[in-house]
């Protein structure tokens, strides 16, 4: 079983589509599982009619509960804790927007009237899909860790491929560079980052790229919305060759990749014949970089 | 009058809105102008504004040192430390930096008292300015997983309150802790948002942690129209949510985007709708 | 000597777990007593500092030898500072992995 994750450094350069894209031609040929772990914007389940099959609570970080009953008013809390998290109206009261859940308050309380509890912040939803299982993430409204749940996603999308004996657990990544996308990235056999022509997207593919480097992640590249700028694409594609990053395909400026968005299906089914070649030829070279095979052996060899 | 510029969904024209803003503020005589770049992961503004950086520092966290002799190895901060940033070995505590939350716990509590803060740096400030607008960013170290503590030293360092002045804050695209942490204390938050399936969906989860969880007062900036509006136009009015400016999805703005040039730059059309949207968010504030 | 196996479940049949930090028990077996101890991991939950709090873990209980996947850069400090040694296993079941453990030892 091998696993892919889906990355882009700057968000909009199309990652979730094309990740639907190749989820769909991997899926022809290969038992697969979708983990969606851009919790903070889940749009893997857009693409894919889903049901839900399981809903799990999700715990983020802990927090500070504070019992008004027990509570002197004294400010001990507030001197202790080094995030503003205490608002000392009337009642005192903690602000689960800045809490950290150290510990600092309640250690200092001097009547015991602050615990540290378990906090729910959402839900891992397991569902099932054309293609497979789909594991993805409902964080409830500002709240923290997207990278605890991503890593809560990634435990269960690797359990849903054992017990599928899936060839490829395919997780779309979420943006940016930091924790959420460490937790997306780790134990994966190959990152596929997803760039575009513009500084913007180069700066940011730069930092993803020292990141997984940091953590010994192989990956290759494509490139989005190629036509927009020829300059910056070239700068890209000699980018891409100064760091030893593979170049698998091209994909150009078409409003059939957004077309596809709307009508809420992968782009390899909107019939355009140039795009689902060029989204082939990704998915090919992927395979090939993953050696993952091209079908699943129908009759198990003996 | 503070504005944070923020957006559910990454890649929706934020910081090129944002920046647009500051320069159509500062052409129409308002003074001062300031924009904090607050995407710490990736800052971008500096690519449009084109800014000359005069003043840096770096900015870190708190983090513990252990006094070897003092020690005991009693164990009770890596009991206390709910980051896993301590590890007793037995013979010497072992610091994770990278893991600790700089909450100071494990400090005030060592009952040897071994323990002392040492400052621990996660990225780099800067402030400048590009002609008049007052310009600052802050960039996180790479391997650092942190922004939101850079987030809040970039404020405390270059936001103020001014009562004629305008700040604009470009927040990180999403919905979590820093964005949350980018936006508070903004008069008025303006969310970015594409008229697409996924922009719909992540507008929002972006308006449940801004308005809902927090309080603040949130309109609508829809970018990249195609003129099939809608769905957006039918959710905003279902949410009270007021729709201050629809700007058109052209491929020419997208490419002198890509290459660094503002939407101010490529349409100067775009002032002065621009200037009446921050006309109307002032009013707001006048009137509350 | 004491060793440890990383497990997905409670039982020698079950899998290695697939991350050091956040496996769900672990398996320790005790050579000198005959005896094998069922620890489970309360950090295995979070993803931040998760391979720090299982390897303070394997230290409070005196484990010399760990057997588990690939253990990211700060466990492996602490590990190995901490003086327990590591076998590299994965795709196994902790049975087969406890053996693996033992026999890389008398090598």
């Amino acid at each position: 079983m091998k696993q892919l994750v889906v990355l882009s450094g700057k968000g909009g350069t199309g990652k979730t589509s094309i990740a639907a894209a190749l989820a769909d031609l991997a899926a022809r040929a290969l038992r697969v599982v979708l983990v969606d772990a851009d919790a903070d914007a889940a749009n893997l389940g857009l693409v894919f009619d889903h049901t839900e099959t399981s809903v799990r609570p999700f715990f983020g970080v802990d927090v500070a509960v504070l019992d008004p009953d027990l509570c002197m008013r004294c400010g001990c809390c507030s001197d202790a804790c080094r995030f503003g998290a205490v608002l000392l109206g009337d009642p005192f009261s903690i602000d689960g927007t800045a809490c950290e859940g150290c510990g600092a308050c309640a250690l200092a309380c001097p009547t015991e009237a602050i615990r540290i509890e378990p906090h729910r912040a959402g839900s891992a939803i397991c569902a099932s899909t054309r293609l497979g299982p789909l594991l993805y993430g409902d964080l409830y409204p500002g709240q923290e860790s997207t990278g605890k749940l991503v890593a809560a996603l990634r435990d269960a999308g690797s359990r849903a491929g054992r017990e599928t004996a899936a060839d490829l657990v395919l997780v779309d990544g979420p943006p940016g560079t930091g924790c959420p996308v460490l937790a997306a990235s780790t134990g994966v056999d190959l990152a596929l980052l997803v760039t575009e022509p513009s500084l913007s997207a180069l700066q940011d593919l730069e930092r993803v790229l020292d990141t997984l480097q940091h953590f010994g992640t192989p990956a290759v590249a494509c490139i989005n919305k190629a036509d927009l700028h020829a300059g910056l694409a070239a700068r890209i594609r000699s980018f891409l060759r100064r760091r030893d990053v593979p170049l698998v395909g091209e994909i150009s400026f078409e409003p059939a990749m957004r077309d596809a968005v709307e009508r809420r299906v992968p782009a390899t089914t909107v019939g355009d014949e140039v795009l689902t070649r060029n989204l082939e030829r990704i998915w090919r070279r992927v395979r090939e970089a993953l050696a993952v095979p091209a079908a699943r052996r129908t009759a198990e060899a003996s | 009058m503070i504005v944070a510029v923020a957006s559910g969904k990454g890649g929706t024209g934020k910081t090129t809105l944002a920046v647009s803003l500051a320069l159509a503020a500062a052409r129409a005589g308002v003074e001062p102008v300031t924009l904090l770049d607050l995407d710490a992961e990736a800052p971008n503004a500096a690519l449009l504004l084109d800014p000359v950086l005069e003043e840096r520092r770096t900015t870190g966290i708190p983090v513990p040192e252990v006094d070897a002799v003092r020690c005991d190895h009693c164990g009770e901060c890596v009991r206390l430390c709910r980051a896993h940033a301590l590890a007793d070995i037995g013979t010497s505590v072992l610091v994770f930096p990278d893991l600790c939350i700089g909450c100071g716990v494990c400090t005030a509590w060592c009952p040897q008292r071994a323990i002392r803060e040492v400052d621990h740096v996660l990225g780099t400030l800067e402030a400048g300015r590009a002609g008049p607008i007052a310009f600052a960013q802050a960039q996180l170290d790479p391997g650092r997983a942190q922004p939101a503590p850079l987030i809040r030293a970039l404020k405390a360092w270059k936001m103020r309150a001014s009562p004629t002045g305008l700040t604009l804050l470009d927040a990180p695209p999403g919905a979590s802790c820093s964005v949350m942490e980018a936006a508070r204390g903004a008069d008025h938050v303006l969310l970015v948002a594409e008229p697409s399936v996924f922009g719909l969906h992540d507008l929002g989860k972006a308006v449940g942690a801004l308005r809902d969880a927090m309080g603040l007062d949130v309109s609508v900036v829809i970018n990249q129209s195609v003129g099939r509006d809608d769905a957006i136009l039918r959710f905003c009015e279902e949410n009270a949510l007021a729709v201050r400016l629809v700007l058109p999805f052209e491929r020419e703005i997208a490419a002198a985007y890509a290459e660094g040039r503002s939407l101010l730059e490529v349409r100067p059309a775009c002032e002065a709708p621009l200037v009446e949207l921050l006309l109307q968010l002032r009013t707001k504030e006048q009137l509350a | 000597m004491k060793i440890a196996v990383a497990s997905n479940g409670p039982h020698w049949s079950s899998d290695v777990a697939d991350v050091f930090g956040r496996s769900p028990y672990f398996l320790v077996f005790d050579e000198e007593a005959g005896s094998a101890q069922v620890v489970a991991n309360p950090g295995a939950g979070i993803t931040s500092g998760s391979g720090v709090g299982a390897a303070q873990l394997l230290l409070d209980h005196g484990v010399d030898l760990l057997a588990a996947p690939k253990v990211g850069p700060q466990a492996h400090k602490v590990l190995s500072e901490g003086g327990v040694r590591f076998c590299f296993c994965k795709g196994m079941q902790a049975r087969a992995a406890l053996k693996e453990a033992r026999r890389e030892e008398t090598v």
